[in-house]
């Protein structure tokens, strides 16, 4: 008769089915050696519950009660997120409204600015000597010494002449 | 003390009745964690930690498993955590073995065991337990789990997110490695 080999008593030992099961069953030998390591890892079992059961927790159970009430409320993501995307669609939009009206009065900044230039080009005589110049051209010319009706030719000019870009 | 109740169940609490999961599966997740640790203080936080965790978490529990097993792989992630973060290898420590062996042993005393069955009853659960000391995590998981919690071998593949042929290796690597150190092996 072949006996089990030490893997296979190993095996039955940890329960698990071989198909040289039938043999345990019918083998004294064999199965008094699969019984051994049993009864000593019931042993095993029975001597750590019966020391864990006999521990006092109270202690641990009371620091858990105290952990569970300090524990913060957790709010469920999907209230997070929900959150973050009102914040975010409230605040882009007021951010981009912010934004245009910066580049609104960057741009009129600047048309002014480009104004006073040409204003300053255009003049043919020194800002005092305007009303003299107005008396001795009379109101015809008037208008040429505008500097705002002059403005559109200057800025044409000067954008020829590379001067302006 | 809390006492032991029978997992069947009638008796399984629900998770919204969260006091009566924390006394029903105190005990068990307890001696597993200390099992696997061997420090007392430390299991008692890490069970804590376990169950604190499982309250913050109540109401992503489907119930697809049971509570118990849920706890158990709290547990287990909590073990391995705290294994690796502060990487102890409380088995190659044989003082503090030597405690908790001694610890161990007094279950023997009173039991109607004559004093030269205990002493060998000793020297076979000293055995084991330095036994398990040898073992990889998840051979030591896996011998705990079927040894000491009686779970069966489906049962431990769900706790540990692994095959059954996966928990069949480990545990016959286990159960072997345990008999050899046993000694009078055939």
């Amino acid at each position: 008769m072949k006996h089990l080999s030490s893997e296979q008593v190993s095996k039955v030992a940890a329960g698990i089915r071989i198909p040289e099961d039938t043999h345990v069953r019918s083998c004294a030998e064999c199965t008094g050696e699969v019984e051994r390591v049993q009864n000593v890892l019931t042993l095993f079992r029975g001597s750590i519950r019966t020391w864990t059961d006999t521990l006092d927790h109270s202690e641990s159970l009371e620091a858990l009660a105290s952990r569970k009430t300090r524990s913060p409320h957790r709010a469920p993501m999907a209230w997070v997120l929900a959150a973050a995307a009102l914040a975010a669609a409230v605040a882009i939009p007021v951010y981009q409204n912010s934004k245009d009206q910066e580049v609104k009065a960057q741009a009129e900044r600047d048309a002014q600015l480009l104004d006073d230039v040409n204003a300053q080009l255009s003049r043919r005589g020194p800002l005092a000597m305007d009303p003299l110049m107005q008396l001795m051209v009379g109101p015809a010319k008037a208008s040429v010494t505008d500097p705002l009706k002059l403005q559109g030719v200057e800025v044409e000019t000067k954008q020829r002449d590379g001067g302006i870009q | 003390m809390i006492s032991v109740q029978m997992d069947s169940p009638e008796t399984r609490p629900k998770i919204s009745d969260f006091d009566a999961v924390v006394r029903q599966y105190w005990p068990r997740i307890f001696r597993f964690v200390l099992a696997s640790i061997r420090d007392r203080d430390a299991a008692e936080t890490l069970t804590q930690d376990c169950f604190l965790r499982a309250y913050q978490a109540r109401h992503r529990f489907r119930g697809t498993a049971s509570v118990s097993t849920w706890l158990m792989q709290i547990a287990i992630n909590l073990v391995r955590d705290h294994a690796r973060s502060r990487r102890i290898r409380f088995w190659q420590r044989v003082k503090d073995m030597a405690v908790d062996c001694a610890s161990l042993n007094e279950g023997l005393a009173g039991h109607g065991i004559s004093p030269e069955a205990q002493a060998v009853a000793k020297e076979q659960i000293d055995a084991v337990w330095r036994a398990t000391s040898g073992l990889s995590e998840r051979q030591r998981t896996v011998f705990l789990l079927r040894f000491v919690e009686d779970l069966d071998l489906l049962e431990i593949a769900t706790v540990m997110g692994v095959s059954e042929g996966a928990v069949k290796v480990h545990l016959f690597r286990a159960v072997h490695t345990v008999r050899e150190r046993m000694g009078g092996m055939r």
